[in-house]
């Protein structure tokens, strides 16, 4: 009969508090508190979540690691802690040059875990003087990947400083992780001579 | 009736098992399994969980360099979901598009319509460059390269890109030239748009604007 009325009780337990369970601790704050750590092996659903305010600071972005064991622990990203960020700044200035000619300098970035863009580009110095016929040459800042790294060019292609001037170039290059940011097919248009035209938004960006 | 209460005492306890053993698998050591006879945390639920009200996470361990990872996005009111750049399909942050325009008219590409959804993306140009020597004859010019929103005949919006040395044309009209612009195309639900600002300079080479951004 004790032994009864305990199993009764213990059943009345497991429905007394069934609006508020605890694992590990016995005065759960939430309808479900676990002292401890949760694993769940498919989807986590919420039906209600609540936005983060414009007043809110200091919030960080949540990750899923997929190294982790078991995998999927969810961590959080602070760029201080990292080396690298999803977005990386990098400030350079290049002087010294032969004539206004930066040809070609490997950064260094390899091009399979980066993509690397140029922004912020100062030209500061002397100009260049017009060459024959009018022309202004072409002036070109890019960087373009060769050997698996990523090269910078800034020059003008078909004309040069005139002796004793000089120039250096500033610039900030925008360094995006691609494991965040996808470098997507180049898109090859045809003008065929007019300065207007139309083309196919990249698959699912339309 | 002390077989009665014996006959009691069984069904209920094996009501009792039936009905923790299937749902709850409890191991003393680490903790409570749905679903699972050995949880390797103190809650594992061996399949889906959904939570109607507030999440709250005491301890969430920052992301370290050696870690691969994904982000995490909410899907409206229903499913957590992993951003996998990976994916050949799948969504990223950001993506970077590099665009070759081809023959424009000499040096000017003065319309071209990416197509890119205006209304879900942001387009930045961030770098370009233009292949061909070109001439000018009285006047000094810089290049612009931008991406502009257009609303297109159907009532659409999409993203244009303009690109030119003012000016300036081809030192030899005969050749054919190629833009290539490399652009930065991110999702409206990672960025904001602030408007813009217009600032009045007083015809003096210095000035001071407000942040748009609430301090």
């Amino acid at each position: 009969m004790p032994k009864l009325l305990l199993y009764i009780a213990l059943c009345l337990c497991s429905f007394v508090t069934y609006s508020q369970v605890g694992i590990g601790i016995t005065n759960p704050e939430a309808d479900l508190h676990i002292n401890g750590d949760m694993l769940i092996q498919k989807e986590l659903i919420r039906s209600q979540i609540d936005e983060v305010t414009a007043t809110d600071e200091e919030f960080k972005l949540l990750t899923r690691l997929t190294n982790s064991t078991p995998v999927g622990e969810v961590t959080y990203l602070d760029p201080d802690n990292l080396t690298v960020a999803p977005i990386n700044i990098v400030n350079y200035r290049f002087f010294d040059l032969d004539s206004d000619n930066l040809e070609n300098v490997d950064l260094q970035y390899n091009t399979s875990k980066y993509v690397v863009a140029i922004s912020n580009f100062q030209y500061i110095g002397d100009a260049i003087d017009k060459g024959a016929n009018n022309s202004i040459g072409a002036f070109v800042t890019r960087v373009f990947p060769e050997n698996n790294t990523w090269h910078l060019e800034i020059r003008n292609r078909f004309l040069d400083l005139a002796a004793n001037k000089s120039v250096e170039y500033r610039l900030t290059l925008i360094v995006y992780d691609k494991s965040y940011y996808k470098e997507l097919p180049t898109i090859t248009i045809d003008l065929e001579g007019s300065n207007r035209g139309t083309t196919t938004a990249p698959a699912n960006l339309n | 009736m002390k077989l009665k209460f014996k006959n009691i005492e069984l069904k209920t306890i094996t009501l009792f098992i039936l009905i923790l053993t299937p749902v709850l698998g409890y191991n003393q050591s680490t903790g409570v399994g749905i679903g699972t006879s050995q949880p390797r945390a103190t809650l594992e639920v061996a399949g889906d969980a959904t939570l109607k009200d507030g999440f709250d996470i005491k301890v969430i361990e920052p992301l370290v360099d050696e870690d691969n990872s994904s982000f995490l996005m909410q899907e409206n009111n229903s499913n957590i979901r992993k951003l996998d750049v990976s994916n050949p399909t799948g969504a990223a942050l950001g993506y970077i598009q590099k665009y070759e325009i081809y023959n424009p008219n000499e040096d000017w590409v003065r319309d071209l319509d990416t197509g890119i959804d205006a209304t879900d993306f942001v387009v930045n140009t961030i770098s370009a460059n233009y292949d061909r020597e070109l001439d000018i004859s009285n006047y000094s010019t810089i290049p612009y390269f931008a991406a502009i929103i257009k609303t297109n005949s159907d009532g659409s919006s999409t993203w244009h890109i303009t690109a030119d040395f003012p000016a300036a044309n081809n030192l030899d009209s005969n050749e054919i030239g190629t833009w290539t612009i490399t652009t930065l195309i991110y999702s409206r639900d990672l960025s904001k748009q602030l408007g813009k600002i217009e600032y009045d300079m007083n015809n003096t080479t210095t000035g001071t604007v407000a942040t748009p951004i609430i301090n």
